[in-house]
């Protein structure tokens, strides 16, 4: 098989293939250093390629597989990781210049559930300072180009990895989410893109933002591939106190079940008065929930302006957490500190330590609130970003309909239902109630199966 | 938007004892919008009445009571 045709396999097409020996994890890793080598020195999706450990990861798998010892659907699969998670041997910048000489000695939990499921670990992707912005823009690394359109942001934080993805320098990679950092790039790159519940996946040797808020999760192109990398990554973690011993379920099998008979709520009013949703955004919803009737959920409608509110409260734990965790460096190391960042983080000294406590009341009020108004309601439908893909580097009213639900801890997730204005994708976003992440997983499917995406690759991967 | 004289105070008493210490332009620029987040979070508080809620900390990150295992 050519390459190209290798990069616009999706995961699990790819896992199917490698399952049956017709490609090679070590040529599937090729396929995807050659498409970096041709395009990453614009698009800037990496920082580093660990090329040594996944060379070898490719070569034990290619082994283990020809010996039929095959671990399953990530075995053999080129995976990218966030550059704020430990990889053994490697340094964990975040994004930062403070942080760029830590060698970590261990792999953080993500990378080696990872490992352990046979990924092969491609490298690790740009982001901006410590996670801190809903954009790409980073003072040290540059800005990250949306494969979709390269003069087009890829929105933030896990910018380089939507952009791998969806540029097919590999088939998945993982993000982290404070408030829509794996969502809106997810939404902006026309990717699927889950906040699983807070505790399912484990945030061991994770750079930290937000104690409370932070959550690990994937991004792929297609709910199935999310599903199979979630299945890898979930799990209690005794290295985390966050995460809860939970069944974690087959995700991949849950999405057969399909969604007949939910109930899927469109949020009609969200507390906002302003211009947004774009038009493109709103047909693009609408266009999701169609495909969701099409496959026998229940749709209806629901009024939720809590969801304004939340963004706030979350907004400002996530501020005041922040500035808890990277005061040393305010302090000690202002210069290596971009300007964006330590403008954002000194905010946070204007806070009492009372609003904290306040902010947290009114987090307990506000989830208590949208359950009564959920009531037997299974899902919640909004869009994932309120606008399509702002100009490189800029940063918009990116994160306003995600923070809220990193302040509720339910999972969220996006699927792509559209192309909008400068030909960059619009997303659907929806949210299930607590460890319903197999539901969020399922009506994604329903989406892309009945919806008008079809499958849709950025011109990087088709080459148009 | 202009940050009230108290929270002015409060905030740059605040950088200071944590040893933080921008130049007045810095302070000039981030001003405004921190005026706007201390207004926006202001708003949501006094608009609910969280008095004597129990901001149960636990259950904001686990979800504990649905399923979410033991602590």
């Amino acid at each position: 098989m050519v390459t190209s045709d290798i990069l616009r396999l999706s995961l699990s097409e790819l896992a199917e293939k490698i399952a049956a020996r017709e490609i090679s994890p070590v040529e599937a890793l090729d396929a995807c250093l050659e498409q970096i080598e041709a395009h990453d020195g614009e698009i800037n999706a990496f920082r580093v390629l660990t090329l040594e450990r996944a060379r070898q990861q490719a070569s034990e798998a290619h082994a283990d597989i020809a010996a039929g010892d095959y671990r399953g659907p990530l075995h053999g699969v080129p995976i990218a990781v966030k550059d704020l998670v430990d990889m053994r041997g490697e340094t964990t910048p975040a994004g930062s210049k403070v942080l760029a000489d830590r060698v970590a000695e261990q792999d953080s939990a993500v990378v080696s559930r990872l490992a352990a499921a046979g990924a092969v670990i491609v490298g690790k992707t740009h982001m901006p300072e410590f996670a801190y912005s809903p954009g790409s823009n980073n003072a040290h690394y540059g800005p990250v180009q949306n494969p979709w359109n390269r003069e087009r942001d890829t929105g933030g934080s896990s910018s380089g990895s939507g952009a791998a993805v969806a540029a097919g320098m590999c088939f998945g990679a993982t993000g982290s989410d404070t408030g829509g950092s794996i969502r809106m790039p997810s939404a902006f790159c026309g990717l699927v893109g889950i906040k699983p519940t807070h505790g399912l996946v484990s945030a061991y040797g994770a750079q930290t933002l937000s104690w409370s808020l932070d959550h690990m999760g994937p991004m792929t192109r297609t709910a199935r591939d999310a599903a199979l990398m979630l299945d890898a990554m979930a799990g209690s973690d005794p290295r985390d106190s966050r995460t809860r011993i939970v069944p974690v379920g087959d995700f991949a099998r849950a999405l057969d079940e399909g969604v007949e008979g939910l109930r899927v709520a469109k949020i009609v009013d969200d507390g906002w008065d302003d211009d947004y949703p774009t038009p493109a955004v709103r047909q693009g919803v609408d266009a999701g929930l169609e495909a969701l009737a099409a496959a026998g959920a229940e749709i209806t409608e629901i009024a939720l302006p809590e969801i304004r509110d939340l963004n706030t409260v979350n907004l400002s734990i996530l501020n005041i957490e922040a500035a808890a965790y990277y005061e040393p460096y305010l302090r000690d190391r202002w210069d290596d500190v971009s300007e964006w960042t330590r403008n954002r983080l000194i905010g946070a000294y204007a806070f009492s330590p009372v609003d904290f406590v306040r902010a947290q009341q009114a987090r307990a009020v506000l989830r208590a609130r949208v359950e009564e108004a959920m009531g037997d309601v299974d899902l919640l439908a909004l869009p994932g970003v309120p606008h399509e893909a702002p100009p490189i580097g800029k940063v918009e009213h990116n994160g306003r309909y995600c923070g809220p639900f990193n302040a509720l801890s339910w999972p969220a997730i996006v699927v792509p239902v559209g192309l909008g204005e400068h030909g960059v994708p619009v997303s659907l976003q929806l949210v299930g109630k607590p460890w319903q992440d197999a539901v969020v997983l399922r009506a994604a499917h329903a989406v892309e199966t009945h919806g008008p995406w079809q499958g849709r690759l950025s011109p990087v991967l088709t080459g148009e | 938007m202009t940050l009230p004289d108290e929270i002015q105070k409060r905030w740059l008493a605040n950088l200071a004892a944590a040893g933080i210490e921008p130049d007045t332009a810095t302070i000039e620029r981030v001003s405004r919008d921190v005026a706007e987040r201390q207004m926006m979070l202001r708003d949501v508080l006094e608009r609910l009445d969280c008095r004597g809620v129990n901001p149960d900390y636990l259950r904001q990150t686990a979800g504990k009571e649905r399923g979410g295992g033991d602590l």
